[in-house]
C-alpha cells in the first residue's frame, strides 16, 4: 500500500492525534527502509514542523516544540528519533530565529561560533546596557546597612564609602537617611565587613579597630555636604516616600530630625509629609505618629501654610490632639 | 602534485638543504625579533623554492597574524584549516603504506606511553621522521587551532582537537607535546573533565617532569634544551620549521598557560582560581623571546599549580592545602612571583569559609593594575561578599569587575589574548545569582539570559531563570515590567518582533511568566536527566580504544571498574596509566575525583528536588492539577529526598487532588503527618533545614535561591526566601486539613483543625479565612464577625488568596 502524505494527514486527523504524536508517526516512517515511505514520512514531519514555526507567538511554538521533544524522549520507541527531529527542526528554521529558551534542547551547535561573533564585537553595547542598569540599581543605602555603623566612624571613611557612587543624588541621600533611621539601633556588628571593604577598595583611610554602636550622623551629614555641596535637602525629604522607609521608634524620629537640623537651616518641608497620601502609607504614618507627639523644639507644624483656624488659645497638647485627628482623616 | 610529493618525501640535496636552512633561520630570527613583515618576506622567498610547502604556509599565516597585531583569529583559523587540508592531501598522496606504518608505530608506542617516552621520542624522530612528517605538520597546525578555540572560550571544540592529538602524542617533538599537554590540562578543567586531566598530568609527569627536574638540577637545562633544538633543526630543515612553529605557538601558548583558567567558574569559586599568573604582559611579541628552557624550569611548578587547581575543583581542601604549600615553597626556592599560588590559596580559604583570610590573600596576590587581573580580583571579592551575605556590597564589586571587562573589550584593536581574559559572561552569571538573592528578579533574569551564551547547557541556569520568574510573579513585578518576557523569549539575534500577545486572551495576566517558568524548569530537568544518563552510559567513542589498550597491557591489579557516575570512559584509561607509573600522589587525585563525583551526585539530587518542587508549583499555577499531581508524586519517589521537599510534595499533591475533586485522597497526603489521632507532628525539623542550608553552603552557592519554592504552596503565607519554620509547616498542615474536611462537609473536624492552625499561625490570612468559613457554615455568625474584625490588622495582598477560592 502506498502511504501518501495526504493519507497520513487524514489518518492523524481521524484519530485526533496530538502534534507530538503526529511528529512521532512521521519520524518513525522516515526511518523506514522503503524509500517512498521514508520520503512521505519526512515530508509529513516537515509539514508539521513548518506549521510549528509558523505560529506567531514565540511562546506557543516554544511550548509545543518542547512538548514534542519531551514526548519523544519519554516514549521508548521514539527516543531514538530525537536527533532526527532536531535536525529537521534546525533545517527548517534559520538559527537566528530560534528562541533562547529552546537552546538547551537543540543541538550543541546552536551557539556555534558565538564567541567568534563576540570577538568581533557584535554585542558590545548590550553588555554596557546591563552594566548601566546594574549601576543604577545599586543601592547605596543597602550597602551602608550591610557595612554597618563603622562606615561613619570618621570623615575619611565615610567619604570613601559615599564616593563609591558619585554623584550623590537627592533620592540616594533620602534612602540613606531612611536606612539610617530604620537601623539606628540593633545593627549587628559588621566591623569586619567594613574593614575588609576599605582594604579591598584600596582605601587610604586607616582601619583602626574602633567600634561604633550607632551611626555618627554628624560625620555622615558633613560627608554628604562635602561630596554634594549643592544638594537640596527639601528635595531629599520629598523623596522619603520610598519602599522601606519606616520610623520604628521615637529615638529614630529624633535621630532623623537631628540629621535634618544639622543638614539644613530651612524649616522642615511639611508639604512633603502632609500634602498627599504616600505610596508607602506605613512609612508616612510612622513619621506622623512621632511627629505629632514630638515636642515643638524637635518638630513643629507651625510652619504649615494650611493651619486650622484657632479661635482661642489652646495648650500644646490639645493642639497635637487636633492635628492627630486631622491627619488621621486625611490619610484614611 | 609531483613537486609537492618530492618536497615532502624525498630529501633535498645537501647543498639545498644548507641554503634553505639558512633562509629558514633568517625567517625565524626575524620572527623572534618581532619583525613580522620581514619574516613574511623571507618565508615567501622560501615558498618559491619549495612549492606549496604546508609548513611554510603555516609559518606565513602565523607571522601574518602577528603582523596584524593578533587581531584576526578568524583569518588565521581559516588559513590554518586550509593548510591542514592541504597537508592531509599530501600525506594521503605520499602513500598509504606510510599511514600503515604510522598506525603500527602509534599502537606500539601507546602501549608503553609514559615509561620511556624520551627514548621513544628520539627513536621516532630519527628513524621514521618521514613517516611522521605529515602528522607533525598537522599536529602543530591543529594545536594552533585548538589554541584559538581555547582563547575564544570554545572549550568543547578545543577539547576534541586536543584529544585527537593526544592520542598520537608519541611521535611529536617534545616541546610541542608539552604545549599540547599543558593546554589540554586547562581545557580538561574548563570542560569539567577531571579524569582526562589526571590522565594528562600523569603522562606529563612521567614523560617530562622527571627529566626536566634533573636538567634544572644541574643548572644546564637551558643549554641542553637549546642544543637539543639545534641538533634537531640541523638534521632536517623541515624539522626545523616545525620547531619554529612550535615556538610561534608558544607565544600563544605561554599566555594560555599562564592565564589558565578561564573556566567554568560558574560557581563563583572557580573564578578565583582563574587567571592565575600572567607573568608576561599581554603583548605577544615579548613572549617570543622566551626560550623553551624557561618553560622547562617552571614546568614542575606549573604542574604543581595544576594539581592544586584540580584538588580545588574536586573540593579536596585538605590535599589542596598541602599541595599549595608545596607550590609556595617551590616559588620561594626559585625566587619567583608567587601570585598564582596566592590566588589559589585565597580560593582555598574562600572554599573553606575563611573569608577574611581569603580577602587578605587575594589582596596580596595581585597588583591589580592590569584590567584582566583586576576584573578577576573584583569578581572574587564580589563572591566573597556574597558568601558573607552582603549582597548589595558584592554588587559593587561585580559591577566593577564588569566595567573592567568592558574597558578591556574596548581596547583596540581587539586581540585574541585580550578576549581570552574577558570573563564578562561568567561574571554576569554571578551578578544574576546576586540579584536573585537581593530580590531583583528582573535584572537577575537579564543577567542569566546573557550568561546563557555559555551556560545554556547548565541545568542550574534554567532553574535560576525559573526562580526569577517565580519571584517576579510573587512580587507582582510582571504586570508593570514587560522586560522579563521580552528578554527571555528574544530570538538569538535580538529580534522579538515576532512576539505577539495572542495568548493573553486566556484571562491570566501572568500566564506568560508562568509559562516561561515552566519551560525553563522543563529545560533544567531535561538537562539534568541527560547529564545523569550520559554518565551512566560509557559508550563514548574513545572508551573502546582505551579498553583495548587496557587489555593489551593486561595487568592483573587493575581496580574494579567504578560504578560511580562519570568515571565510565576515563577510568579504564586512568587505571592503565596508573599501572605503569604507580604514582601515589596521583592516585590521591583520582580518589578525590571519585569523592567529587559523589558530591556532584548529591548536588544534582538537591537541584532535582528544587526543580520538581518548582515544577509542581508552576503546574498548579497554570491550572494543570493532574500534571502537578504526577510531578509531586515523582518528587515523593526521589531517593534521599529531603523531608522539607517531601512535605512540600505532600502539600502540593493534596492541593492537586482537591482541584481534581478528590478530597479524600488529598486528606491522605496530609494525614501522614497526623500522629496518634489529633496532633500533627513536625513535618520536618530545624535540623533538616540546617542540613539543607549547610549542604547548600558547602556545595555551591548557586543553590541559594533554591528554596524559593517553599513559599508558594497553597497555604504557605511566608513571602520570604527561607523555608517555613517547622512549626509553621505544622500549622499549614492543620490549616489544609481543616480546609479538606470543610470541603467534605466534616465541619467538626474542620473546626478542630482550624483552631489548632490558628494557635500556631494566628496571622495567616488563609487560616483565618478558613476559620471564618467554618464558623459561618456552623452558624456562628458572631464568631465569624469577631474574626473578621481581627483581620483588620492583617494585610490582604491582592492575589495571595487565590487558593482559598479554588478549594
Amino acid at each position: 500500500m502506498m502511504i501518501s502524505e495526504q493519507l497520513l494527514t487524514d489518518f492523524c486527523d481521524e484519530l485526533h492525534l496530538s502534534a507530538s504524536e503526529k511528529i512521532g508517526i512521521g519520524l518513525a516512517l522516515a526511518d523506514s527502509e522503503n524509500v517512498d515511505i521514508r520520503t512521505s514520512g519526512q515530508n509529513f514531519c516537515m509539514g508539521q514542523i513548518e506549521e510549528l514555526w509558523r505560529n506567531s507567538a514565540v511562546i506557543d511554538s516554544s511550548v509545543q516544540i518542547q512538548n514534542i521533544i519531551m514526548f519523544l524522549i519519554s516514549s521508548e520507541g521514539l527516543s531514538k528519533h530525537v536527533d532526527s527531529f532536531m535536525q529537521l527542526l534546525s533545517l527548517m528554521e534559520p538559527k537566528e530565529r530560534t528562541p533562547l529558551i529552546l537552546a538547551p534542547l537543540l543541538s550543541d551547535d546552536f551557539y556555534d561560533a558565538r564567541n567568534m561573533e563576540l570577538f568581533y564585537g557584535c554585542r558590545e553595547n548590550e553588555f554596557d546596557a546591563i552594566l548601566a542598569e546594574m549601576v543604577s540599581e545599586t543601592s547605596m543605602a543597602d550597602i551602608m546597612s550591610e557595612l554597618g555603623n563603622g562606615c561613619t566612624v570618621d570623615a575619611s571613611h565615610c567619604n570613601e564609602v559615599l564616593s563609591l557612587f558619585l554623584p550623590l543624588t537627592e533620592a540616594t541621600v533620602s534612602r540613606i537617611l531612611g536606612t539610617i533611621t530604620r537601623t539606628h539601633t540593633g545593627l549587628e556588628d559588621n566591623q569586619n565587613c567594613c574593614l575588609t571593604l576599605y582594604s579591598a577598595i584600596g582605601s587610604s583611610a586607616t582601619c583602626e579597630a574602633s567600634c561604633l554602636s550607632s551611626w555618627n550622623v554628624h560625620v555622615l551629614v558633613d560627608s554628604i555636604k562635602q561630596l554634594a555641596p549643592n544638594i537640596n535637602w527639601i528635595n531629599v525629604v520629598e523623596n522619603l516616600d520610598h519602599e522601606g522607609f519606616y520610623i520604628p521608634s521615637e529615638q529614630a524620629f529624633f535621630l532623623f530630625m537631628s540629621i535634618y537640623l544639622r543638614a539644613c537651616q530651612d524649616p522642615f518641608p511639611l508639604h512633603a509629609i502632609c500634602r498627599s497620601v504616600w505610596k508607602n502609607v506605613d512609612g508616612q504614618l510612622s513619621f506622623l505618629r512621632y511627629a505629632v507627639s514630638a515636642s515643638p523644639e524637635i518638630f513643629t507644624f507651625s510652619y504649615s501654610a494650611r493651619k486650622l483656624l484657632m479661635r482661642f488659645h489652646m495648650d500644646l497638647q490639645t493642639m497635637h490632639g487636633y492635628l492627630l485627628t486631622f491627619w488621621r482623616c486625611c490619610v484614611s | 602534485m609531483d613537486s609537492k610529493d618530492s618536497s615532502s618525501s624525498s630529501s633535498p640535496s645537501a647543498e639545498d638543504e644548507t641554503v634553505l636552512s639558512a633562509t629558514a633561520g633568517l625567517a625565524s630570527l626575524a620572527f623572534h625579533s618581532g619583525k613580522f613583515s620581514e619574516c613574511v618576506d623571507i618565508l615567501n622567498q622560501l615558498l618559491q623554492n619549495k612549492g606549496d610547502d604546508p609548513k611554510v604556509l603555516h609559518n606565513i599565516a602565523i607571522a601574518r597574524y602577528f603582523q596584524d597585531g593578533c587581531s584576526d583569529p578568524k583569518k588565521l583559523f581559516e588559513v590554518l584549516n586550509n593548510v591542514k587540508k592541504q597537508s592531509d592531501g599530501l600525506a594521503h598522496a605520499s602513500g598509504e603504506h606510510a599511514e600503515d606504518i604510522s598506525n603500527l608505530g602509534n599502537n606500539t608506542v601507546s602501549g608503553s606511553k609514559g615509561t620511556n617516552n624520551v627514548a621513544n621520542q628520539f627513536s621516532s624522530a630519527s628513524s621514521s621522521h618521514i613517516v611522521y612528517d605529515g602528522d607533525l605538520d598537522t599536529s602543530v597546525g591543529m594545536l594552533n587551532i585548538a589554541v584559538i578555540w581555547f582563547h575564544l572560550h570554545e572549550y568543547a571544540k578545543a577539547y576534541l582537537i586536543l584529544d585527537s592529538l593526544y592520542q598520537k602524542i608519541e611521535p611529536m617533538d617534545e616541546a610541542t607535546a608539552l604545549h599540547l599537554c599543558l593546554l589540554f590540562l586547562d581545557v580538561a578543567l574548563a570542560s569539567h573533565d577531571p579524569w582526562k586531566f589526571v590522565d594528562v598530568i600523569n603522562y606529563v609527569e612521567k614523560a617530562y617532569c622527571f627529566s626536566l627536574v634533573t636538567q634544572s638540577d644541574n643548572g644546564s637545562s637551558a643549554q641542553q634544551q637549546s642544543s637539543y633544538l639545534v641538533t634537531k633543526s640541523s638534521s632536517l630543515s623541515e624539522q626545523f620549521y616545525c620547531h619554529r612553529f612550535a615556538n610561534a605557538n608558544e607565544s600563544l601558548l605561554s599566555r594560555t598557560l599562564s592565564e589558565e583558567n578561564l573556566e567554568s567558574l560558574i560557581s563563583s569559586i572557580d573564578l578565583s582560581g582563574q587567571n592565575l599568573a600572567r607573568p608576561s604582559g599581554p603583548q605577544s611579541s615579548n613572549d617570543l623571546s622566551r626560550t623553551p628552557a624557561d618553560h622547562s624550569i617552571s614546568t614542575g611548578l606549573k604542574l604543581q599549580l595544576y594539581k592544586v587547581r584540580l584538588l580545588l575543583f574536586t573540593r579536596n581542601f585538605k590535599a589542596a592545602k598541602r599541595e599549595v604549600k608545596m607550590a609556595m615553597a617551590m616559588n620561594v626556592a626559585r625566587g619567583k612571583d608567587s601570585s598564582v599560588a596566592l590566588l589559589l590559596k585565597s580560593q582555598l580559604e574562600y572554599a573553606r569559609g575563611n573569608y577574611r583570610k581569603a580577602v587578605k590573600l587575594l589582596m596580596a596576590s595581585s597588583n591589580r593594575t592590569e584590567l584582566g587581573i583586576s576584573s578577576i580580583y573584583n569578581n572574587n571579592l564580589g563572591c566573597i561578599y556574597y558568601r558573607l551575605g552582603k549582597y548589595h556590597t558584592s554588587s559593587i564589586f561585580f559591577s566593577k569587575a564588569l566595567s573592567n571587562c568592558s574597558s578591556l573589550r574596548k581596547e583596540k584593536p581587539v586581540r585574541l589574548a585580550t578576549f581570552s581574559q574577558d570573563k564578562s559572561l561568567q561574571i554576569i552569571y554571578n551578578c544574576g545569582v546576586q540579584y536573585l538573592a537581593c530580590g531583583k528578579p528582573i535584572l537577575a533574569a537579564r543577567c542569566f539570559q546573557k550568561a546563557s551564551l555559555i551556560f545554556y547547557s547548565w541545568p542550574l541556569l534554567w532553574l535560576r531563570i525559573a526562580e526569577c520568574c517565580l519571584m517576579a510573579l510573587e512580587k507582582g513585578l510582571v504586570k508593570s515590567d514587560q522586560r522579563l518576557k521580552f528578554t527571555l523569549l528574544e530570538r538569538e539575534n535580538g529580534d522579538n518582533l515576532l512576539w505577539k500577545m495572542g495568548f493573553q486572551g486566556n484571562g491570566q495576566v501572568d500566564f506568560v511568566e508562568k509559562m516561561i517558568g515552566f519551560l525553563c524548569l522543563v529545560n533544567a530537568l531535561y538537562l539534568l536527566n541527560r547529564s545523569e544518563s550520559k554518565y551512566l552510559n560509557s559508550g563514548s567513542p574513545h572508551s573502546s580504544t582505551f579498553e583495548e589498550n587496557d587489555e593489551s597491557v593486561s595487568d592483573g591489579d587493575s581496580k574494579p571498574p567504578n560504578p560511580v557516575v562519570g568515571s565510565g570512559p576515563f577510568n579504564a584509561n586512568g587505571d592503565a596509566k596508573d599501572q605503569k607509573g604507580g604514582n601515589s600522589a596521583n592516585t590521591a587525585l583520582q580518589s578525590s575525583i571519585l569523592d567529587y563525583e559523589e558530591i556532584c551526585r548529591r548536588e544534582n539530587q538537591m537541584i532535582k528536588q528544587a526543580l520538581l518542587a518548582d515544577l509542581v508549583y508552576v503546574e498548579l499555577e497554570l491550572g494543570n492539577p493532574s500534571k502537578a499531581l504526577s510531578t509531586a508524586r515523582s518528587l515523593l519517589e526521589l531517593p534521599e529526598c529531603s523531608r522539607i521537599y517531601i512535605f512540600l510534595a505532600n502539600v502540593y499533591a493534596a492541593e492537586s487532588l482537591c482541584l481534581l475533586n478528590r478530597p479524600k485522597e488529598a486528606a491522605e497526603h496530609l494525614l501522614i503527618y497526623l500522629s496518634s489521632g489529633s496532633n500533627v507532628e513536625l513535618p520536618y525539623t530545624e535540623e533538616d533545614c540546617e542540613q539543607w542550608r549547610a549542604e547548600k553552603n558547602v556545595d555551591c552557592d548557586e543553590l541559594n535561591g533554591g528554596s524559593l519554592t517553599a513559599n508558594n504552596s497553597s497555604l504557605d503565607e511566608s513571602q520570604d526566601v527561607v523555608f517555613l519554620k517547622p512549626g509553621e509547616a505544622c500549622g499549614t498542615v492543620y490549616g489544609n486539613l481543616a480546609m479538606v474536611f470543610a470541603v467534605q462537609g466534616d465541619l467538626v473536624q474542620a473546626q478542630r483543625f482550624v483552631m489548632q492552625a490558628l494557635s500556631i499561625i494566628p496571622d495567616s490570612p488563609e487560616a483565618i479565612v478558613t476559620a471564618i468559613y467554618v464558623d459561618l457554615m456552623i452558624g456562628k455568625t458572631q464568631e465569624a464577625l469577631t474574626k473578621l474584625k481581627q483581620c483588620s490588622r492583617i494585610r490582604f495582598i491582592p492575589g495571595s488568596l487565590t487558593v482559598n477560592g479554588s478549594c
